[in-house]
């Protein structure tokens, strides 16, 4: 990048203007080639990183694959039901990450060279970059992460919202395929003699647990509508969609599962899956916990507004800014 | 007399467009820049959303099946086949 040769006989006013100009071109070039450098290096990281979590996914959905497809293919065995649904949600979670990752990379690479060849140029040009981060794959591929998420913590707390139900109402019927271990239900059975004051809120937690099936089924219709009708995808990212709801579901269902943390043999069913697997490519992000929960945030509707506006910063299921 | 009047004029008129030039390529030049810039830190918020969006992922995979699992559960699939065999 150069600038223009300067000009001879001109007045001091004329100097002074054109200098002033070219401090401020000399000052935002530097800015700009400094700047330049450094998103060059980070998009390096980056395409790095994604590169670690493409080859990650694929291994395990290259695992997952034929496990699921010897399970469907019987003969069948006790708890295939959560099992498949457990390893399906994953996989479909590794496909959805893969996609958002891939589009993620796709422009990472185009920015890459849009920065290099700028940094080449004799002199400043117009510059585009890609954000792909608004586009209808990549709002698909993320809205498929959440449902994805929402599955596997649905099928986490299966058990443990079954035997509480169980306790709660032994005269209503469990689905045919319940399988709740006699001794878990003698155990919290007598934890619940105990502390009869978590019963409303394990009665609650059941019937979030229903409504987030409910929601579950309508986000996959929504999502199977958005390959034939683009418009379903602005529906889909509403804030009346059931994803929308959804979201504030699950968060409201985690949160309800730190909540029992002073319960031992609760917390330990409903959080049986704590954060303990390192992923490879990155340090393994700190559970969200954002605290009590706060009476308002008890109610049944709207939960996803709620979480979204008082916990906006802690909410992995929140929108970003 | 008034010709070299006039051709002064001319001159003067040339210097002063040609610097009118200089300043119109040196505030382009300070337009695209400042395009750069801003597309530069576009770019940097749209990375931290992706970042974000990788977070949230992995927080999802922390509940998913992993290595490690798929072993386990297959191990434990077939110790219960086999219980319901006997």
């Amino acid at each position: 990048m150069t600038t223009p040769t300067p000009p001879q006989g001109r007045s001091p006013a004329e100097i002074a203007e054109e200098e002033a100009l070219r401090k401020q071109f000399t000052a935002l070039q530097e800015q700009v080639l400094r700047d330049s450098r450094m998103r060059l290096s980070q998009l390096d990281v980056f395409l790095k990183q994604n590169l670690e979590r493409v080859v990650y996914y694929d291994r395990l959905i290259a695992k997952l694959d034929p496990f699921i497809a010897e399970v469907e293919a019987g003969p069948p065995a006790p708890g295939d039901a959560e099992l498949l649904e457990k390893l399906r949600a994953s996989r479909d979670l590794y496909r959805a990450s893969k996609a958002m990752v891939e589009i993620q990379s796709h422009d990472y690479r185009a920015n890459h060279e849009t920065i290099r060849a700028g940094l080449e140029a004799a002199a400043p040009q117009a510059v585009t970059f890609l954000d792909s981060t608004q586009s209808k794959p990549y709002l698909l591929a993320k809205a498929q992460v959440d449902l994805a998420a929402a599955r596997l913590l649905l099928v986490d707390i299966h058990s443990p919202i079954l035997l509480v139900q169980r306790l709660l109402n032994p005269a209503q019927p469990l689905p045919p395929d319940a399988a709740i271990d006699p001794a878990a239900l003698s155990r919290i059975g007598a934890v619940l003699a105990q502390a009869p004051e978590i019963k409303p809120v394990l009665s609650l937690a059941i019937t979030h647990y229903q409504e987030a099936q409910g929601l579950i089924k309508e986000a996959v219709r929504a999502l199977r509508g958005v390959g034939e009708y683009a418009w379903e995808l602005s529906h889909l990212m509403g804030n009346t969609s059931s994803f929308y709801k959804l979201r504030g579901k699950m968060f409201y269902l985690e949160r309800l599962a730190e909540q029992l943390a002073p319960y031992p043999e609760l917390a330990e069913l409903f959080a049986k899956v704590a954060a303990s697997k390192d992923l490879p490519f990155t340090a393994a992000p700190a559970p969200a916990n954002s605290g009590k929960l706060n009476p308002p945030a008890r109610g049944t509707q709207p939960l996803g507004k709620q979480t979204r506006r008082l916990n906006a910063e802690n909410n992995p299921f929140a929108d970003r800014k | 007399m008034g010709g070299a009047v006039k051709a002064i004029g001319n001159v003067v008129n040339q210097v002063s467009n040609f610097v009118s030039e200089v300043s119109k390529v040196l505030q382009r030049g300070i337009q695209l820049l400042q395009g750069v810039q801003s597309g530069l830190n576009s770019l940097s918020q749209a990375m931290q959303g992706n970042r974000q969006d990788n977070q949230r992922a992995d927080a999802a995979a922390q509940r998913a099946v992993d290595d490690r699992e798929i072993d386990q559960l297959r191990n434990q699939r077939s110790r219960s086949m086999q219980r319901v065999r006997v």
